[in-house]
């Protein structure tokens, strides 16, 4: 991830060119940040939402803020943490609108308490594949932290301006995340010693 | 706590760096380094699974930004009228001559009612001295004039103390702030520069900026030159 992010701004103009430009409705530097930032904040945003069609929608209104908004954005902090906080929001305002028990059902689909099923059986020799239905079944909240840091590769500072909360939250909101993921993964037989 | 972004690579120095003594000295602790790599190795891939926007998204962006309304910005505003000056100079159509004729003419009669208004009136004295009145200024005084600044948010005219008449031309360049740049900010620049504007705007945004009150060698030039462009926040582009 790091190299692919690093490889990218290297070649063509900087964030901060870029956005200068979007702000005097430059529509090529918006197309250049497109090409730059989609594929993460279309990520970022599916992984939650779990809908290609409503991430893909979510990820141009991103964009379209970042047009409108371009001229008011400071600088304090990085472009891509800016945007992944305007997707952040977009998507807890998806996922308000929706009903909470459409997605735990299926959240619990990821894995099933039937030793028969052939899939169950797969994941369950598979450590890596269990662990990522595991990393699914996190809550909205835990998922997040763990994307933005593992994934995203974002600071604490920069996690704390995404989802808005404070620093020490999101090292205690982390702490917990990577607990609910160990008792999921000892529900599912595979107990890793901690916590 | 800090184990999942010491492995992202993404604590600052002092932090990474107090980690890695921390496990250097716990040597118990490198399984729940191994689970976190795992967990991230696990995040990645559930990620990377996934594609990106499809094909099409961008064109839909387009669309969504085509059907917005155009933001009256200056540098918009002026794109507009020398666009339309243009158009009006290179293909001239007989209305828009006729336009221009009569907007001349009106220019003609304003201009000459201001220097009619000047001349009657003249400072302290009675009218019709003998001594026109423009020849009692103090032409070494710094002159304020109104320019417009390259983004005022509200579109305020600000003015900018320019250099005038009885001070030296010392070394100008012309350049072009950063769109969108509170004026604020640009008149800190100058100052921590020691530079001024001295005219603008001119067609295209720019603005003439004294570097130096001498005229400084081309070496010397240069260098202040590179120094502007440096601050590529405030400075969107330089004509030596």
């Amino acid at each position: 991830m790091s190299k692919e992010r690093s490889r990218a701004q290297a070649i063509g103009p900087s964030d901060k060119d870029l956005i200068a430009r979007i702000a005097g409705q430059d529509q090529q530097a918006i197309e250049v940040l497109f090409a730059r930032y989609q594929v993460r904040v279309f990520r970022f945003i599916q992984r939650r939402v779990r809908s290609e069609a409503v991430a893909e929608e979510l990820t141009n209104e991103v964009f379209m803020e970042v047009w409108r908004s371009a001229a008011r954005f400071e600088g304090r902090s990085s472009l891509s943490s800016w945007m992944l906080g305007i997707a952040h929001n977009k998507a807890v305002s998806m996922l308000r609108k929706r009903r909470d028990d459409e997605l735990e059902d299926d959240a619990a689909l990821a894995i099933e308490d039937d030793a028969d099923d052939p899939e169950v059986t797969a994941q369950k020799t598979d450590k890596g594949a269990l662990l990522r239905a595991c990393l699914d079944r996190l809550s909205d909240d835990h998922k997040t932290i763990v994307d933005l840091v593992y994934y995203q590769e974002m600071s604490i500072a920069e996690v704390a301006e995404i989802v808005g909360i404070p620093e020490n939250t999101v090292k205690t909101r982390m702490f917990y995340a990577r607990k609910k993921l160990s008792e999921f993964l000892k529900e599912a037989g595979v107990d890793r010693g901690w916590p | 706590m800090l184990l999942p972004w010491f492995v992202a690579g993404t604590l600052d120095v002092a932090d990474q760096e107090r980690v890695a003594r921390y496990l250097s000295a716990h040597p118990e602790m490198n399984a729940q380094l191994k689970l976190i790599q795992d967990e991230q190795g696990e995040t990645v891939l559930a990620n990377e699974s996934l594609g990106g926007a499809p094909a099409g998204a961008l064109a839909k962006l387009k669309d969504a930004i085509a059907a917005q309304p155009r933001r009256l910005t200056a540098a918009a505003v002026r794109r507009s009228l020398w666009a339309e000056l243009g158009r009006l100079f290179s293909t001239p159509t007989p209305r828009a001559v006729q336009w221009a004729g009569a907007a001349a003419a009106v220019l003609v009669v304003v201009q000459a009612a201001v220097i009619g208004g000047m001349l009657i009136k003249s400072p302290g004295g009675a009218p019709n001295s003998g001594e026109p009145a423009i020849a009692k200024r103090n032409l070494d005084a710094p002159r304020v004039a109104e320019n417009r600044a390259p983004s005022s948010g509200n579109g305020a005219v600000r003015r900018f103390r320019v250099a005038s008449g009885g001070v030296t031309q010392g070394t100008r360049v012309i350049v072009r702030f950063t769109p969108g740049l509170p004026m604020d900010k640009v008149a800190e620049f100058l100052r921590t520069q020691r530079a001024e504007i001295v005219a603008g705007p001119k067609p295209g945004g720019f603005f003439e900026v004294r570097i130096s009150k001498d005229k400084l060698s081309p070496s010397e030039r240069e260098s202040a030159i590179a120094k502007l462009k440096s601050a590529t926040d405030v400075i969107s582009q330089i004509v030596p």
